[in-house]
C-alpha cells in the first residue's frame, strides 16, 4: 500500500514537472526564437575540469544538432531523450503513427551521432 | 560474427527495443565487440548528460521566466483595461449629454405660472373631469 501510494505521488510530481517543462518548451517554440546553446551545467561531481569541458562540449553539440533537425525529428528526439516518453506516448502526443515516430527518431539519432562523432 | 552495428541497429539499441529477429545476434556481437560496446556506451552517456542538462536548464528557465511573466501580464492587462473602461465611460457620458434631448419645459420661464393655472382649473371644478359628461346630461334634463 505504501509503495503504491508513493508511486502515485511520484507520478503526480513527475507529471507536474513535465507539464511545467512542456509549457516552457511550448512558449519557447511559439516565440520562434532560437535558443542558443544555453549555459548547460552537466553534473560536475567527481569529474576533472577537462572531462567537464568535454562533457559541456558534447551536450552543446547535441543541442546545436537537435536545433538544426527538421521540426518533426527534433520534436520526437526531445520527447524521447529529454522527456523519456516511449514511442506510443510520443505517437499519442504528436498524432503520428508509431512507425512514423520511429522513423523520425532513427533519422534524428543518425544525424546526432554523426555530428557527435565529428565534434569529438 | 556480424559486422559492426548498422545505424538502424544502433538506434534500436538506443531506443531500448532491438527487433526480436536480430536481437540475439546483435546482442552477441555487442558483447564481443569492444568498439561497438564503446560506441553504444558513449552515445548513451552523451544523451544521458544531454537529458540531464536540458532538463535542469528547462526547469530553471520555467521557474525564472514563468513567475515574472505570470505576475506581470495580469497587472499590465488590468491597468490597460481600467484605462480603456475609463475612457469609454467618459466618451459615453459626453456623447449622451449631446444626444439625449432635454425635457421641453425644463427650466423655461413661466413654467411655474402654467402649472399654477392648471392646478387652479382642477381645484375650481365642482366635479372631477371624468364626471363632467354626466353633469352635462343632468343639466340638459
Amino acid at each position: 500500500m505504501h509503495t503504491w501510494l508513493m508511486q502515485i505521488a511520484v507520478n503526480l510530481i513527475r507529471d507536474h514537472i513535465r507539464n511545467r517543462r512542456f509549457q516552457f518548451w511550448r512558449r519557447a517554440s511559439l516565440t520562434a526564437k532560437s535558443i542558443d546553446a544555453p549555459g548547460f551545467a552537466p553534473a560536475a561531481a567527481g569529474k576533472s575540469p577537462e572531462a567537464l569541458a568535454l562533457l559541456k562540449e558534447r551536450v552543446a553539440s547535441i543541442w546545436t544538432t537537435a536545433e538544426r533537425l527538421p521540426e518533426k525529428q527534433r520534436t520526437v528526439f526531445l520527447l524521447r531523450f529529454v522527456e523519456d516518453m516511449d514511442l506510443l506516448e510520443i505517437a499519442a502526443a504528436t498524432g503520428m503513427k508509431e512507425g512514423t515516430v520511429k522513423s523520425h527518431l532513427f533519422r534524428a539519432l543518425r544525424t546526432v551521432r554523426e555530428c557527435l562523432g565529428e565534434s569529438i | 560474427m556480424i559486422a559492426h552495428l548498422s545505424s538502424e541497429q544502433l538506434s534500436e539499441f538506443m531506443l531500448g527495443r532491438p527487433s526480436p529477429l536480430v536481437d540475439q545476434q546483435v546482442a552477441r556481437h555487442v558483447q564481443n565487440c569492444p568498439a561497438c560496446r564503446a560506441e553504444l556506451a558513449n552515445f548513451r552517456e552523451a544523451l544521458g548528460e544531454f537529458r540531464g542538462a536540458v532538463r535542469a536548464w528547462g526547469e530553471d528557465q520555467a521557474n525564472t521566466l514563468a513567475i515574472p511573466a505570470a505576475a506581470r501580464e495580469p497587472r499590465a492587462w488590468r491597468a490597460s483595461h481600467q484605462l480603456a473602461w475609463a475612457v469609454l465611460i467618459a466618451a459615453v457620458c459626453i456623447i449622451a449629454s449631446f444626444v439625449i434631448p432635454r425635457h421641453p419645459g425644463d427650466g423655461a420661464p413661466g413654467s411655474d405660472a402654467v402649472l399654477l393655472n392648471q392646478v387652479d382649473t382642477q381645484v375650481s371644478r365642482t366635479v372631477p373631469s371624468s364626471m363632467e359628461p354626466l353633469m352635462k346630461l343632468v343639466a340638459q334634463e
